[in-house]
């Protein structure tokens, strides 16, 4: 285990035997540590940010108590604890609701994630997100990098068949996605850090009046 | 899962696509549950696939080379744009024969009218549930449904038993606003934490918060927050060079009906 990976899965085992002597300040911990992750993931399957946040609170209030109980064996594994917990409950919720589940939110099954129908405020920020997204894209200098962005994360083609149409090796294809998505992110991370947009670039045609 | 393999793999994109197999999906997702880093990439990787289905339509001639969608979905909103003719030496594996990949081509394009039309209307039926729940926060105007309540200290960190504010909820409440009394002589700044009473795990802790010049401080909690019960908000005043006991505030909720979601 790289040396990363074996400092936060020692900070894992100490939370969790702290969360197990009652520490309130463990507790804090806890619910910062995953609370981002878990929103995000209730909000990636239920596309529902009130349901997501009650199932949020659910989770967090059902792994406490088990925590304190002491009922992780495994120490290291509270992120799948959490993980488990928070699907249990979601299935639930949805049963109780009427749902079809989606197959059961087993371990076995891939879970259908709900079409993501965001609520006023969320739509409005996504909306946000989406126009810097096609500006940062359209200044992108690279035609070849929007094509293969577009052709992997939106057409979802085959990736042999990108590969073969664009003449690139496996290797070549691989390095070209991850580049095309590199030079997205750092624009994505200056725009959003400065709030001004890449300079030059192909220009988007202006939307209609 | 690691990051390197997260990136080499580009794990996140085909995450969002569901093209993970189950145990990939665990592996990531027990990954991203402790990793902000991750989440943020997820949710770049959103809006890059947004800002790419949005470009595509507005300025086609932007992606040359890209064929059109194989997702009937994205098919009936992308525009077909430029494609290059295929090798004949490239076979995909899925390929149809021809007649049959227009046939279906034909269905789905019959179809996108009458599909559009229930989208659009499922995701209006959804917002407008979305947008009666949740209408503390995004009012534009005067709000109503709100519950308030004062409250003064507790004398001791004993249960009030009955004699703790109750505050009635109905299914027209959006908020219950709490004002908490710390006194004329409350200085710097607190620190809340919401519990029940009988419980000590923290439903809700607030950053620091400064009290009005009377030593009150407001909050307003969503009606759906609290389920019926008593419940003991702690305040902590944030000191460097003391530890003052904190004052404890009790109350209790009665009478929540569900919701209509």
């Amino acid at each position: 285990m790289i040396p990363e990976a074996e400092r936060a899965a020692a900070d894992t085992v100490d939370l969790v035997r702290r969360l197990a002597a009652g520490d309130s300040r463990a507790e804090s911990e806890l619910v910062e540590r995953f609370s981002t992750g878990l929103t995000y993931m209730l909000r990636h399957y239920t596309g529902d940010a009130a349901l997501a946040e009650d199932i949020h609170q659910e989770t967090f209030a059902v792994a406490l108590q088990r925590l304190r109980r002491g009922e992780l064996r495994e120490p290291d594994k509270l992120a799948a604890f959490l993980r488990g917990t928070a699907r249990n409950l979601l299935l639930a919720a949805r049963r109780k609701r009427g749902y079809r589940p989606p197959a059961a939110l087993g371990d076995d099954a891939v879970p259908e994630p709900a079409d993501p129908s965001p609520d006023p405020l969320s739509g409005l920020i996504e909306e946000e997100e989406t126009q810097l997204a096609r500006r940062l894209l359209a200044s992108l200098p690279l035609a070849r990098d929007r094509e293969i962005l577009y052709r992997f994360c939106v057409a979802q083609e085959d990736r042999e068949a990108i590969r073969a149409q664009m003449g690139l090796t496996p290797q070549q294809f691989n390095l070209v996605l991850f580049r095309a998505r590199q030079r997205f992110h750092q624009l994505y991370q200056e725009a959003t850090a400065t709030g001004r947009l890449p300079a030059g670039g192909a220009r988007e045609p202006e939307p209609a009046k | 899962m690691d990051h390197d393999e997260i990136e080499q793999r580009h794990v996140a994109h085909l995450y969002l696509q569901g093209k993970l197999t189950a145990e990939e999906t665990a592996r990531f997702e027990e990954h991203y549950l402790g990793c902000p880093a991750c989440v943020e990439r997820l949710r770049e990787a959103e809006s890059l696939r947004r800002g790419l289905s949005g470009l595509a339509r507005a300025a086609p001639e932007l992606f040359p080379g890209a064929v059109a969608a194989s997702d009937p979905r994205e098919a009936a909103q992308s525009p077909l744009p430029f494609s290059r003719p295929r090798p004949a030496s490239v076979r995909r594996r899925t390929r149809l024969p021809a007649w049959a990949a227009t046939l279906a081509a034909a269905l789905v394009l019959a179809s996108v009218p009458s599909f559009w039309l229930w989208q659009r209307l499922e995701e209006t039926r959804q917002e407008l549930r979305r947008a009666r729940q949740a209408s503390g926060e995004r009012a534009r105007g005067p709000q109503t449904g709100l519950a308030l309540a004062f409250l003064s200290p507790l004398r001791s960190a004993a249960s009030p038993g009955d004699s703790a504010p109750r505050i009635h909820l109905s299914t027209d409440l959006s908020q219950v606003v709490l004002a908490l009394d710390l006194g004329p002589d409350a200085e710097g700044s607190y620190r809340l934490s919401l519990s029940r009473a009988t419980e000590e795990t923290v439903l809700w802790r607030s950053p620091d918060l400064v009290p009005s010049g009377d030593g009150q401080i407001l909050v307003a909690l969503p009606a759906t927050f609290v389920a019926p019960g008593e419940y003991r908000l702690r305040a902590e005043a944030v000191s460097e060079t003391s530890t003052p006991a904190p004052a404890l505030f009790a109350f209790r909720i009665e009478r929540r009906e569900a919701l209509p979601r």
